[in-house]
């Protein structure tokens, strides 16, 4: 659904630190959240795969879906950057 | 004791820095004492039994004073003249599988050597240890039969994978050689000679492979649709013995030949937060419970819980028994750069595994560029693309999609594949937000 994984989406050090201290590594790649976001981290497996329906960008509302398209990136859906984000 | 001292193998920085080390040095201090007490009686069998059954114990009861390295896992069926191992530091703990040591000369044969390996008394040569193997032999192929299991069912997705550029996947493209070599695909000695003769050098052009076009076009076709259709665990609807809201404890059990319970939620207490629909089978029994189909609970677990005082909240798959989940992650692509030689060691043997299996006829030239093709035109993000923007303008079907994943995913236009799979998603609010791993 997402195509190929990154090459760094298997990187032990990311999956581990991200297990851990999700809030440190999303800040070192450019996503400050407040302190008062809640973050849940979901783990795949064998049997279920998760994807981040990520929140519209605000002032989108008279975007075409064309538009629309350009915004979700692939890492918004694996929750590790905001929709409309440069990648 | 015995000493088992490894050469560090090498492992390529990472961009994110350190691997955590592990948080219950006491702990695992305490088990390594008691280990050592019982192995002293146990010489013998400390390698098979640690190695293979006690993965963890074997991990904790580090047997090299002032080393850090240590064991903790054989791959291929004893005796062999060939073992590969799994390996930890104190550092991190992986799964490459390395060629350490061929008998009876015990000398290295792939990128690490065993240095030392003897009692405290230098009574345990590599001689025993084989001996040791070979009183084991039952348990061996046992174990090996769940691990061609595994690569039975991963080895072409695997293999394929490893032609790019991923270091994990291009490691099981060594993962996968056992298992080629076994089934007759191809032979170690002309894997090895290849993979020599490959190593430091371009890939050359491949060979041509025997047989007509019609069966080239066969063995792609067959490929492809392996890719498309997968191969679904589920094999019933739900008998769950857990309800939603229900806590429940992660059990420890010793770690197989595999595992899929992460050892930061063994003991664990969580809450059940989903029941999943179905009873779902594993590839092969691992070992620790998983095999048979069973009902998998999604259970949340407050990171004060799994890691001491924090915010944020973690949820991993589980089963009845132990929890199911991979950890796997993301992050902005553009802010990392990997060395451009950081495959540089296992790249000529993929190189040499893809020209043996295309002179054998087991995929041909075309196999590669077409499994990367399908990925790179149907298999994309644009397909969770469509899903996202649909679920943006169209306040219904997210309300669907957040009820039946898959019934909702298939209203779309998406490639085959894809509406089938059993995927699911989970609503949130700008306060919550996910993060996938």
């Amino acid at each position: 659904m997402l195509g190929l994984p990154p090459y760094w989406y298997k990187d032990p050090v990311f999956r581990a630190r991200a297990a851990r201290e999700p809030r440190k590594v999303l800040a070192e790649v450019g996503v400050h959240l407040p302190e008062e976001t809640e973050i849940g981290v979901w783990d795949s497996s064998g049997t279920a795969r998760w994807f981040v329906i990520p929140e519209r960008p605000a002032a989108t509302e008279d975007f075409t879906e064309a538009q629309l398209m350009e915004l979700v990136t692939t890492e918004s859906m694996m929750g590790v950057a905001l929709a409309g984000a440069p990648s | 004791m015995i000493t088992t001292l490894i050469a560090p193998i090498e492992m390529p920085a990472s961009p994110f820095g350190q691997y955590p080390r592990r948080e219950r040095p006491e702990r695992a201090r305490l088990i390594g004492a008691e280990r050592a007490a019982a192995l002293k009686n146990q010489r013998d069998n400390f390698f098979i039994r640690h190695a293979l059954m006690r993965r963890r114990s074997a991990s904790s009861a580090r047997v090299a004073p002032g080393s850090s390295h240590s064991t903790v896992g054989v791959l291929r069926p004893l005796p062999s003249t060939t073992l590969s191992l799994f390996w930890t530091t104190s550092e991190k703990r992986s799964r490459s599988e390395l060629t350490l040591f061929s008998e009876p000369a015990c000398r290295g044969s792939g990128k690490s050597d065993i240095r030392h390996l003897c009692g405290d008394d230098g009574s345990l040569g590599p001689s025993r240890l084989v001996r040791a193997g070979l009183r084991d032999r039952r348990r061996a192929d046992r174990f090996r039969d769940m691990w061609t299991g595994r690569i039975c069912a991963l080895a072409p997705r695997r293999w394929i994978h490893s032609t790019t550029s991923n270091s994990v996947t291009t490691r099981s493209g060594s993962a996968a050689s056992p298992f080629l070599v076994d089934k007759g695909y191809l032979r170690e000695d002309e894997l090895a000679s290849r993979t020599s003769e490959l190593r430091g050098e371009a890939a050359r052009p491949d060979g041509a492979r025997p047989g007509g076009p019609d069966r080239a076009e066969a063995i792609d076709e067959q490929i492809i649709a392996y890719l498309r259709s997968g191969d679904s665990p589920r094999r019933d609807v739900a008998h769950p013995k857990f309800a939603v809201g229900q806590r429940v404890r992660i059990a420890n059990v010793p770690a197989g030949a595999h595992t899929r319970l992460p050892g930061y939620l063994r003991g664990r207490s969580g809450t059940v937060a989903q029941v999943l629909e179905g009873d779902y089978a594993y590839f092969w029994h691992t070992g620790d419970g998983i095999g048979d189909p069973m009902p998998v609970y999604i259970v949340e677990f407050t990171p004060t819980e799994l890691w001491g005082p924090a915010r944020g909240t973690r949820r991993a798959d589980a089963l009845r028994r132990t929890v199911r989940g991979i950890l796997g992650g993301t992050c902005m692509s553009g802010q990392f750069k990997y060395p451009q030689d950081r495959e540089k060691s296992s790249a000529a043997k993929v190189a040499a595994l893809k020209s043996l299996l295309i002179e054998n006829g087991v995929i041909t030239p075309q196999t590669v560029d077409k499994v990367l093709a399908y990925f790179e035109s149907e298999m994309t993000p644009l397909n969770g693309k469509k899903i996202v923007v649909r679920a943006w303008t169209d306040a219904g079907f997210l309300a669907r999609l957040l009820a039946d994943t898959p019934a909702a995913i298939a209203e779309l236009d998406l490639p085959e594949g894809m509406a089938g799979a059993e995927a699911s998603t989970c609503g949130r609010s700008p306060t919550r937000p996910g993060c996938t791993i």
